[in-house]
């Protein structure tokens, strides 16, 4: 794993603001900029600088803001430990037309279960070879919502906190990471610095592994 | 007290012109406005631009105009305009011939297509942005490249079909 450059904007990282160089993210950027048009699916809320993406290839973007639906859903059957998925039905229509899917740092957000039935309905709407960028934690306390992320020049990344960090990360492993998205292997992963990593993930060609996973 | 003018060479005199004043362009004429307590299901269209606070479903087509939907609008439409602006609720389609702007008070779930689109931060939105080639020119079958190193061309738009 690479140490990528990193500067700060702040002190305290995990109340401020990070800049970070992320080579994953480089190499998500020069995929788009090779193809001629690209459909993006964004995992995170709307963000008028998503819509930069555009600078590098014409796409379309699809917003899913997973983490408002969820913080939205009706608390049930929580008191038992173990909850059955919150994650909502994705909005982007269940074909597989999507290139580039931009996680940031929502798994940090998920349980397991959140995680496998989201990547389920993920890798429906994947192409074959389509790419997944996921920014994790480390050990150690997160804020309790994901931070704003902003693409910058060059893998450029800014990562604003929305918060203090209030709560643990779940610290999930790359390999764990990888259990829980059937369809997808690890093609990359970068430690970025205080203790954030990026991942990228790669969509495999076969589509019955996902919906096997679904049964 | 009235002399009458009896001279047969001094010919009837045309009363002047009424003169009106012009009328308002779109951006000087206030816009039509739908009321918070105004319920409206089905077609609308026009030219001139149109204020939303109440609940309307259906189709708004004002191709030439803005379309406000205030914060208490409630819109479950696909509206096509030149400009749209939203600080209420949409479900449906956003067509902006020029732009689409969602304030941060909106909540849309609907794709949304125009050359410039703002997204304000705060402003809930769920569905697809368009912001580039015209639909009609997608659906002659623009090259879509998979993201790997050798470009490949694919079989016609998957987009035809998407809702």
């Amino acid at each position: 794993m690479a140490l990528a450059n990193l500067s700060l904007t702040n002190d305290d990282p995990r109340t401020g603001t990070l800049r970070f160089r992320s080579p994953g993210l480089a190499l998500l950027v020069e995929r788009l900029e090779e193809s001629e048009y690209a459909e993006i699916l964004d995992l995170g809320p709307p963000r008028n600088a998503i819509l930069a993406l555009r600078a590098h290839a014409p796409c379309r973007i699809h917003i899913e803001d997973v983490f408002r639906s969820l913080r939205d859903a009706p608390a049930e059957g929580r008191s038992d430990g173990e909850s059955a998925s919150r994650v909502a039905p994705l909005v982007c229509a269940p074909r597989p037309c999507i290139d580039i899917v931009l996680g940031w740092d929502l798994f940090d957000y998920l349980t397991a279960q959140d995680i496998r039935t989201l990547m389920t309905e993920v890798a429906l709407r994947c192409r074959q070879h389509a790419l997944l960028f996921v920014l994790a934690a480390g050990r150690g306390p997160i804020p309790a919502a994901p931070g704003r992320c902003t693409i910058e020049g060059d893998g450029g990344l800014l990562y604003a906190s929305t918060g203090p960090a209030t709560g643990d990360s779940p610290a999930w492993s790359p390999r764990a990471l990888e259990r829980m998205m059937p369809g997808f292997r690890l093609l990359h992963s970068f430690l970025l610095g205080h203790g954030m990593q990026d991942y990228l993930f790669v969509r495999g060609a076969s589509a019955g592994d996902a919906t096997s996973a679904r049964r | 007290m009235f002399k009458r003018n009896n001279d047969p060479d001094e010919l009837p005199v045309e009363p002047a012109p009424v003169r009106h004043s012009p009328v308002p362009t779109t951006s000087e004429r206030a816009p039509a406005a739908i009321g918070p307590t105004i319920r409206i299901r089905g077609d609308l269209s026009g030219e001139e631009d149109l204020l939303i606070q109440g609940e309307v479903e259906g189709t708004l087509s004002l191709p030439q105009n803005q379309v406000r939907i205030g914060k208490e609008g409630r819109v479950n439409a696909t509206v096509n305009a030149r400009v749209v602006e939203v600080e209420g609720g949409v479900e449906g389609d956003l067509n902006g011939e020029e732009q689409v702007l969602l304030r941060r008070s909106a909540k849309v779930q609907g794709n949304i297509r125009a050359p410039r689109v703002t997204l304000e931060d705060g402003c809930h939105f769920k569905g697809s942005i368009d912001m580039d080639v015209p639909s009609t020119t997608r659906e002659q079958g623009a090259k879509v490249a998979e993201i790997k190193p050798t470009k490949e061309s694919t079989s016609p738009d998957p987009r035809a079909s998407h809702s």
